[in-house]
């Protein structure tokens, strides 16, 4: 198995099927496609980059007030990202709602900043937090394929499935469109992963 | 030398163990610090765009309902709500609704309102109601077009609203919102008839509701009524009415 | 080297006690929609194997049974045939979802899965459970029904507690809603009595202990009236009833079993 930093959280540690972190942002913005791309990339840029610098100065961050400096540049990374989505992307932006704020409080960040930037030189931290950044982005982008194209028979807002509707053959599943839908296609992608990897499955649990 | 101090400085202060409090309290100050100011540079420098969206999105939905019909440029009207007279000046008063006359959900109306009219010369064209109301689980905003009747829709836009998506959502869509246009609002006796319903629609007093979102139909429903009403745009129109402008 | 493909019994004294209830179905239905109605059997019977297949990566799955079992099912409790990938999408989610993922040993009905999946999807289609407004032959349904759980209840594969539950339930809610149709009516009319036979009563779904039963019952019975009573969107209300109920009934038993160990 590999041990790079960069490879290693895209599916044997991935940070959404393996750890089953940062998956209520998971559930929410996974509606459409570009709604999940966008996410994506917002979470790239604030892993990558609170990583790296977090690492930076690691050294010099006192043990009590470890968590709130971290939090205090990733609330900044994620202040920044949310007012450029707002500038250059606003329909997007008002469509993530309150989602991109709220990258302050998944798990994925900080807990990467606390498991790995603390103890690591800044590139093997770069490489661990767009590492990470990826393994939440494709499975972002895989549900968020999925529903879209079940809810609505569309890609990136193109039609594939052409809708009874226009006279073709798809009726819309209504569930897609409902957040209660992401939790089943996680779990369906879990079991997935863990039927190819069973080791990734927990123990029985003792009753 | 003082360049050689300041670094001596620096260094010094790096070098103190991270448990000592002068070093805990400087390095929250200077995270701060660096953080605080990338982010007000990031805020100012976006900050023309992000005014320009903002106003955009409050006039767009506006703008778009005056676009698609072709006419010119509203007058803005203040209206009393009460009595439906033409206000100069706004007040910022509110009154409380009964729960049974409260169709839209809004347990409070404001008692003066905006109402925007077109007009060909002295002749009145078109009257454009700003109209919001309690959707199945968010406050639905848009626009209602009355043509010169007051009596026929000429357009119902929305701009703003938190349905479900794939579901109430649509009432965005402009497939749905062009269902509306034409549809008579009130009968010879002058009861608000129009309505949404579940299915498919038959006659000028009902429009096609949106599979699986019967409640984001019925809050659409409330609102027109509400709007049209007694307790909203209904005694200005009447006066209108009156006034032979229609 | 054919592999011995084992023939589940159980699920075969499932399918032979839903026979009576999918003829009654068929006949209620006129010839037209019947046929239309056995199509939807085998396509959903087609897709479950095509799953079981591609799941376990053999052609004949280890046994067979509950695939037949789920779409006998699955036909006789869709209200009015629709197209062809609706009932694919459905069926697939259900029978992968609930029977599939656990190894082939579901906490959950497949069939159930698949009709919730199928009503919350399509809300607008022949899904809606518009059982209710035909009184006669739902209750021709329930007649129907009688053999097969007889027959079921006989080979041990129903709970009976949980019919009982359903009634106590039902009695106990209907008092709460201005009057409308007696108590015993509700229990006659739409699909609850399929449902809850076929569904709500399996053995494999339902924990032990005749308490945690007759409650698991109670529940789902006095869920339908609510639904129906109080919901416009569910005239029928019995598939999200059941749906309700089967999610809340391991936990019901859970908290049953630790009472007792700690009294």
């Amino acid at each position: 198995m590999s041990t790079n930093p960069l490879v290693k959280p895209i599916i044997a540690e991935n940070p959404v099927t393996f750890q089953v972190l940062g998956i209520c942002s998971a559930l929410a913005v996974t509606t459409s496609l570009s709604t999940s791309l966008v996410m994506s990339a917002a979470l790239i840029f604030v892993l990558s980059l609170s990583n790296v610098t977090i690492s930076t100065i690691r050294a010099h961050i006192p043990n009590s007030i470890r968590l709130i400096v971290q939090i205090t540049i990733i609330a900044s990374l994620v202040i920044i990202v949310d007012l450029v989505l707002q500038a250059y992307l606003f329909e997007i932006s008002k469509r993530l709602s309150v989602f991109v704020g709220l990258i302050v409080t998944n798990c994925i960040v900080l807990g990467r900043a606390e498991a790995y930037a603390m103890k690591n030189s800044p590139w093997p931290s770069l490489l661990d937090g767009i590492g990470n950044a990826f393994g939440y982005a494709w499975i972002l982008l895989l549900i968020g394929s999925v529903r879209e194209l079940l809810a609505a028979g569309t890609l990136m807002g193109h039609e594939v499935f052409v809708l009874v509707d226009n006279g073709g053959w798809f009726t819309p599943l209504l569930l897609m469109a409902l957040p209660p839908s992401a939790f089943f296609l996680l779990a369906v992608l879990v079991w997935i992963v863990r039927t190819i990897r069973p080791e990734q499955a927990e123990q029985e649990e003792q009753v | 030398m003082p360049d050689q101090k300041r670094v001596n400085i620096w260094r010094a202060f790096l070098n103190r163990p991270n448990t000592d409090s002068a070093k805990t309290l400087g390095v929250a100050f200077l995270v701060a610090l660096g953080c605080s100011v990338i982010v007000s540079l990031t805020a100012i420098y976006l900050k023309p765009l992000l005014d320009a969206n903002r106003l955009r999105e409050s006039a767009g939905s506006l703008v778009e309902i005056v676009d698609a019909l072709g006419v010119p440029v509203p007058q803005v009207r203040l209206v009393e709500r009460t009595s439906g007279e033409y206000l100069s000046r706004a007040t910022s008063d509110k009154a409380a609704l009964d729960p049974d006359q409260d169709l839209a959900g809004l347990k409070e109306v404001e008692n003066t309102l905006t109402a925007y009219e077109v007009r060909d010369g002295a002749r009145l064209t078109l009257v454009i109601l700003p109209v919001r109301g309690a959707g199945y689980k968010s406050t639905l905003h848009g626009y209602l077009a009355l043509k010169a009747d007051l009596n026929t829709i000429a357009a119902l836009t929305f701009y703003q609203q938190d349905e479900t998506p794939g579901m109430g959502a649509r009432i965005m869509e402009k497939k749905w919102q062009d269902l509306w246009r034409d549809k008579k609002t009130a009968d010879a006796t002058g009861a608000i008839q129009i309505r949404v319903v579940t299915g498919a629609a038959s006659g000028i007093y009902e429009v096609d509701g949106i599979s699986g979102a019967t409640r984001t139909g019925n809050g659409v429903s409330n609102l027109v009524k509400f709007w049209l009403g007694t307790n909203g745009y209904g005694p200005y129109l009447a006066r209108l009415k009156q006034q032979g402008d229609g | 080297m054919a592999r011995r493909v084992a023939i589940d019994s159980d699920e075969l004294h499932w399918c032979l006690a839903l026979l009576l209830p999918l003829a009654m179905r068929c006949y209620l239905d006129g010839s037209e929609i019947a046929l239309q109605r056995l199509t939807v059997l085998c396509l959903v019977l087609a897709s479950s194997f095509f799953w079981s297949a591609l799941i376990n990566r053999r052609i004949w799955p280890s046994s067979v049974g509950a695939q037949l079992h789920f779409s006998m099912l699955f036909a006789i409790l869709l209200f009015e045939p629709v197209g062809w990938a609706p009932v694919m999408f459905a069926t697939s989610f259900g029978w992968i979802f609930a029977h599939e993922m656990f190894g082939g040993k579901p906490v959950l009905s497949p069939a159930l899965i698949a009709l919730a999946t199928a009503l919350f999807s399509f809300p607008d289609t022949g899904f809606q459970e518009k059982w209710i407004l035909n009184v006669e032959p739902a209750f021709f349904m329930a007649l129907a029904c009688l053999p097969g759980g007889l027959w079921l209840a006989w080979r041990k594969q129903l709970q009976l507690p949980v019919l009982l539950g359903v009634a106590v339930g039902v009695a106990a809610v209907v008092p709460l809603f201005p009057p409308s149709v007696q108590w015993w009516e509700h229990l006659l009319i739409g699909a609850l009595a399929v449902g809850v036979v076929f569904i709500a009563a399996d053995q494999k779904f339902v924990p032990a202990g005749i308490v945690t039963q007759v409650l698991a019952g109670a529940l789902i019975g006095g869920l339908v009236v609510v639904l129906r009573l109080a919901s416009p969107d569910q005239p029928d209300g019995v598939v999200f009833a059941l749906l309700l109920g089967s999610l809340f009934t391991p936990l019901l038993g859970r908290l049953l079993a630790w009472r007792t160990s700690h009294a």
